[in-house]
């Protein structure tokens, strides 16, 4: 999954609930990296994965003694962090125009996808409403299950799935019509 | 190889390979210089619901609605008409600050309310004024509240069917006047337009077009309703929520072909149209 860090110390959120600075810096660093790769994952766009987690962050500053459940946290960030990514969207205009070009240079991570791969899941990718990455993102890069997707976006249990199956659904059918050598260079089917 | 492995595994591993490493520190200092000048807030308990297609903001009270209106005798013409309903002679006008504050320098987020210049669309210099509540985005140039936005762009080029987003763009792309884009826009199809219609804004003449979104486009290419691209191809806009309206003032400021995109969705009030309304009111375009 996303990381291996630690779970935050209860008593390190209360501290900030509580209006500590130090203690959110602590929190905000440890936490920092993880929203900036959801944020970029979802939005393709580092400069705006990078205002969506400026915002979340201070959003998370200012509502902390709101959050009943300490040991929330991280969730709680999750949802804050995807808001601000659609705000980023939204307002932006731009959730699916962000086209990075494809990386052609090979990877060396054991288990890593084949350029081809890369370059049809990055095309199937990029076809998927705002909502579906979302939701690609919390369930295969965080490694949230379904329910708790639903509970982090405030949405139906079913409506996770029924997206994540699309989703899934598009990015098979990307990948399958790379190995029939049916896509143009465009990224156009066939 | 891939082949073999699960679809699961493959999309994973792509995450994983795609997802960057590192937050800049620069972002996480930006974000404790404003954290370290905020003050927490311990008075609300209840929070709206979060969704992702419906934005949240800060809750804006009626403070940000009692601005005190003040007499436009600036060197402003309004627009005719008023956003989504009859012109409200009440309405509330921001209150301009005495020295514009830059646009462009500010980070993206909530705005301070006053006035804001604007200057990255060269040699044209637009002024805004804000009331509390608002927050800047930056493509297309503008702010927003709650279910109301205000932007600034150029348009290049209209799709020739925004659900057909594959089809591209007119070809030969329209031509560079404002009549040629209204008439363009008011033939789009799947989209509500009206009859485009002289208009003057910061004494600028042009014409107006309001386009109503269609209430659906998932069975649309990529699950997209495009409009039109903006600012030199580097973007376009697209349909963001089921029948929202986009009523857009297009101008010939000194050659250059600007858009004042003023929005609303179907959940906007009264009250927000009458406030994006004063924002419109209060632009003052210097070429």
């Amino acid at each position: 999954m996303y990381s291996t860090e630690q779970p935050v110390q209860r008593n390190v959120v209360e501290a900030a609930q509580g209006g500590d600075h130090d203690a959110f810096d602590v929190l905000a660093s440890t936490a920092g990296h993880r929203l900036f790769a959801i944020a970029y994952l979802i939005l393709r766009d580092r400069p705006r994965a990078e205002d969506a987690v400026q915002e979340a962050l201070v959003h998370a500053w200012r509502e902390l003694p709101g959050l009943r459940d300490p040991d929330r946290f991280d969730a709680w960030l999750h949802r804050l962090i995807v808001n601000a990514c659609a705000d980023q969207g939204r307002h932006a205009r731009r959730w699916s125009a962000e086209v990075r070009m494809i990386r052609s240079e090979p990877t060396t991570e054991d288990g890593a996808n084949s350029i081809a791969d890369r370059d049809q899941l990055e095309r199937g990718f990029r076809r998927l409403k705002p909502e579906q990455r979302t939701i690609v993102v919390l369930h295969f890069y965080v490694g949230l299950p379904v329910p708790e997707i639903a509970e982090t976006l405030g949405i139906p249990a079913g409506t996770v799935k029924s997206r994540l199956h699309y989703a899934t659904a598009a990015l098979r059918a990307a990948l399958e019509a790379d190995a029939r050598g049916s896509v143009a260079p465009d990224g156009k089917t066939a | 190889m891939t082949q073999d492995r699960t679809i699961d595994e493959r999309i994973g591993a792509w995450l994983r390979e795609e997802a960057p490493d590192q937050l800049p520190d620069r972002v996480l200092r930006a974000t404790f210089e404003r954290t370290q000048a905020s003050r927490q807030n311990r008075t609300v308990l209840e929070r709206r619901p979060l969704t992702i297609l419906r934005t949240s903001t800060a809750v804006v009270g009626i403070a940000a609605l009692a601005i005190v209106a003040f007499g436009l005798a600036l060197t402003l013409t309004p627009l005719r008409g008023s956003i989504g309903g009859p012109s409200t002679s009440s309405t509330l006008i921001p209150t301009p600050t005495a020295s514009p504050l830059s646009f462009d320098a500010h980070p993206q987020g909530e705005l301070e309310p006053g006035s804001y210049v604007l200057e990255n669309f060269e040699p044209i210099r637009i002024t805004f004024t804000i009331p509390a509540g608002w927050s800047k985005f930056h493509y297309p140039a503008g702010a927003w509240a709650r279910d109301v936005g205000l932007g600034f762009e150029t348009v290049d080029n209209v799709y020739i069917d925004p659900c057909r987003s594959d089809l591209g763009m007119h070809d030969p792309p329209i031509g560079p006047t404002v009549d040629d884009l209204a008439a363009a826009l008011a033939s789009v199809p799947g989209w509500d337009a009206t009859t485009p219609v002289d208009v003057t804004v910061a004494g600028y003449a042009g014409k107006q077009i309001e386009l109503t979104a269609p209430g659906a486009w998932d069975e649309c290419f990529a699950g997209e309703s495009r409009l039109y691209g903006i600012n030199n191809g580097t973007d376009y806009t697209l349909a963001l929520d089921p029948r929202e309206h986009l009523r857009l003032s297009i101008l010939d400021v000194g050659g250059t072909r600007l858009v004042v995109s003023a929005s609303y969705t179907e959940a906007a009030t009264t009250a927000d149209r009458a406030e994006l309304q004063a924002a419109v009111d209060s632009i003052r375009i210097e070429p």
